[in-house]
């Protein structure tokens, strides 16, 4: 095997041959027993480089999974011809819609951990019992704008995660209740990055007001804690 | 044509165009110390239009330089609303659409922002200067400036600067190909002679604390391990122009910040070690010309951040490692 | 970037998979191997016992070779067996009478950013050992790498970086990037070799 036959099964590890040369090498590496050993050192090279957890490691996963499959009874076995639907169809069917409703719980999780923060907040900083019950969404529709939302194309170019942040934002901005501490709002990561950009406007990019218009732009990712 | 004419023809071009180069690169150098001065110590207020990718904000700007000081007030005039104060005692950056109000109160922390200039640089052996012409932007001509890298590193801009003042009127930073990655136009500018005290009132947040507690200096038991983080590859031409453990809004344990410059662009390498209780997850942001990359390293939270290429920030990111 | 990377990841993988449905077996195994680390990390976020997790992991596999009929390559292959991973998952916590977690697990994320400080609590002993000695001799061996080598390993491997990126970063020719890495990963195999044998 020379060092060019090699080098291209690392750049098939990859995808990274052309069409032709993908399908002349899977063939290669499905007839050659030594290919498959050292891609599966490669394999496990990306593994111990990226600090995978101990358990992905393990070294004979694989022959357990084949060893199932060539157990299956003939039906299931794709050297007969299987072309039949089977269960795991309508699993990964069930999981779409399934993460598309945890996904939706999740935003509104996130805004309700917020909330709660945010009022929680107020209470501890002020040291005063403030009798402040969280805003139902149906009275933060009642705010009025405080700014023209219409300008600039932002709604329409907007990703439909960002389309659900609105019900949150009224309830918290300076004008509708009282400002809340720093460090104790949004994600830890959101703060953290907030925080860095800030950071990097100020005391890293260049004298002009091009840095802080910089942070005004940035989309921050909103997400749930941990 | 002879041989030798030829020659004497191509040794003739090839003097005026360097000469060209080099009477660009003293008259826009003469243009950026005019911007940084105009932009630092002029009265003026204005709106102007942020075009970051298919977003857009409309922008307020209200900056004054008097016996108080330099103070800026930005703001959203349209689109979700986002405000920044800045003076030279704080920075306070509001952004509710993302739940966040960020304050840095620190005279100690900003004034040490000056260490080193952080005015363009026609120093730089990594790009090319030239002027492009002039402009008519809000009623006022300008004039272009070109500054065009010479790898892929970095960004290129375009900046229109008022002629009589320098002040920048227009800005474009474009990517090798010449694409805008974002672009920030004047449509409005007025030079008062004193701009209104009220506009940079920040009494409603006077109550608050700075973000890390008001200490001025960070002090906890994080701060050992920060200096053994050490920087593996850098794009050439960066260096580092400051490498100091800093208060940063957001965190509550201390943050080292490494600057890199190469005389354009910036970039910020911040290391920090999470407090017990404290969760952070990896991500990758880009807004413009601004990209920024976070992970968690050896139980370390490391992040790249600046106005260069995203392959730019994940080199230096790979090489970020931890001494033994 | 990751983004190129997982465009042209369709290719080998679709090509792996018309062989799987041909009957040559052994083409699965080569996919199980690719994404198996992928696969018993997010497991893991769901199911705490590594045991288990190596279970429930088997059987996703196992569901999505016998599913294989339904896979049109709409979406990635990788996004349909996380899928069928998290639903698999999902499946066995109700089973065994446990409350579903609470908050969804982006795909993206789980593939490139897990967070994996809770399963290296939960592994165990014996997997520990083997994996945490083949993490440091892959450690060792990138110290003692070239530059150059351990740069392009390292954005290749950690940071997902195509090629062409991997290219423009270090600023030389993709073919230059494809032998750099080669290069890298059999130092490094060398060195791991008598650890696996």
């Amino acid at each position: 095997m020379g060092n060019s036959y090699q080098e291209r099964l690392s750049a098939w590890a990859d995808d990274e041959l052309g069409g032709f040369e993908t399908r002349r090498m899977t063939d290669e590496v499905l007839k050659s027993e030594a290919l498959r050993s050292r891609l599966k050192h490669y394999q496990l090279i990306g593994s111990a480089i990226r600090d995978e957890p101990a358990v992905a490691l393990d070294q004979s996963f694989s022959d357990r999974v084949m060893a199932e499959i060539a157990a299956l009874p003939e039906e299931e076995q794709w050297d007969l011809g299987m072309e039949t639907e089977v269960s795991a169809t309508d699993d990964s069917r069930r999981g779409v819609s399934w993460l598309k409703v945890l996904a939706g719980g999740a935003i509104a999780a996130s805004v309700a951990l917020i909330s709660l923060t945010v009022l929680k907040s107020i209470h501890s900083l002020s040291g005063v019992e403030q009798p402040l019950a969280p805003q139902p969404v149906a009275d933060v529709t009642d705010i009025k704008p405080l700014h023209d939302n219409t300008v600039a194309g932002t709604v329409a170019s907007m990703p439909p995660s960002d389309l659900a942040k609105p019900v949150s934002s009224p309830s918290i901005a300076p004008q509708a209740v009282k400002p809340i501490p720093p460090a104790m709002q949004g994600s830890a990561n959101a703060r953290l990055l907030g925080g860095y950009l800030a950071t990097h406007a100020e005391h890293a990019a260049r004298r002009t007001m091009l840095p802080r218009a910089r942070i005004m732009g940035f989309d921050i990712p909103v997400d749930e804690e941990p | 044509m002879s041989r030798v004419l030829l020659v004497l023809l191509l040794l003739l071009v090839a003097t005026q165009s360097y000469s060209a180069v080099a009477d660009d690169r003293e008259a826009v150098s003469r243009l950026l110390e005019k911007m940084a001065s105009a932009s630092q110590s002029l009265n003026y207020t204005g709106t102007f239009t942020f075009v970051n990718g298919d977003k857009s904000w409309t922008m307020q700007i209200v900056h004054g330089f008097d016996k108080q000081g330099e103070r800026e007030y930005l703001s959203t005039i349209a689109g979700e609303l986002r405000k920044v104060y800045r003076d030279d005692h704080s920075l306070i950056s509001v952004i509710p659409d993302k739940e966040l109000l960020l304050v840095e109160k620190s005279a100690t922390e900003r004034s040490a922002a000056d260490v080193f200039d952080r005015q363009f640089s026609t120093q730089s052996d990594y790009y090319d200067y030239y002027l492009d012409g002039v402009e008519d932007i809000a009623g006022y001509t300008c004039q272009v400036v070109s500054i065009v890298p010479r790898d892929s590193h970095r960004f290129g801009y375009r900046l229109c600067l008022e002629a009589e003042t320098g002040l920048l009127l227009k800005s474009q930073v474009v990517d090798k190909a010449g694409q805008p990655k974002e672009q920030l136009i004047f449509n409005r500018l007025e030079l008062p002679e004193k701009t209104p005290d009220i506009h940079f009132s920040t009494a409603e947040y006077d109550w608050l604390p700075d973000a890390a507690g008001g200490a001025g200096e960070p002090a906890d038991n994080t701060l050992d391990l920060l200096p053994r983080w050490q920087l593996g590859w850098l794009p050439p031409g960066f260096e580092v122009k400051q490498d100091k453990t800093r208060v940063v809004a957001g965190s509550r344990s201390a943050v080292r910040h490494i600057v890199l410059d190469d005389g354009v662009a910036a970039i910020s390498v911040f290391i920090k070690q999470p407090l017990n209780g404290e969760r952070y997850h990896a991500s990758r942001e880009h807004s413009g010309a601004l990209n920024t990359l976070m992970s968690i390293k050896q139980g370390f939270v490391l992040a790249v951040i600046g106005e260069v290429p995203d392959t730019t920030i994940t080199a230096i990111h790979a090489g970020l490692k931890l001494a033994p | 970037m990751s983004k190129g990377h997982e465009n042209t990841a369709r290719s080998s993988d679709e090509e792996l998979i018309k062989r799987v449905k041909a009957g040559e077996r052994q083409a699965f195994d080569i996919l199980v191997g690719k994404y198996q680390s992928k696969i018993i990390t997010l497991v893991s976020r769901y199911v705490k016992d590594p045991h288990q997790a190596l279970d429930v992991s088997q059987e996703a596999f196992v569901k999505a070779y016998k599913g294989l009929a339904t896979f049109r390559g709409d979406s990635a292959f990788y996004t349909w067996l996380y899928r069928i991973a998290i639903n698999t998952a999902k499946n066995h916590l109700v089973a065994e009478g446990r409350r579903q977690p609470d908050s969804a697990i982006d795909v993206q994320d789980a593939e490139q950013y897990a967070d994996y400080h809770e399963l290296k609590d939960t592994a165990t002993p014996e997997s520990m050992l083997l994996s945490e000695e083949i993490k440091l001799t892959v450690s060792s061996a990138i110290k003692h790498l070239p530059e150059d080598l351990k740069i392009a390993i390292t954005l290749r491997e950690l940071e997902g970086l195509t090629y062409e990126a991997i290219a423009e970063a270090m600023d030389c020719p993709i073919g230059t990037v494809r032998s750099r890495i080669f290069r890298a990963r059999e130092a490094i195999g060398k060195v791991l070799a008598p650890l696996l044998n």
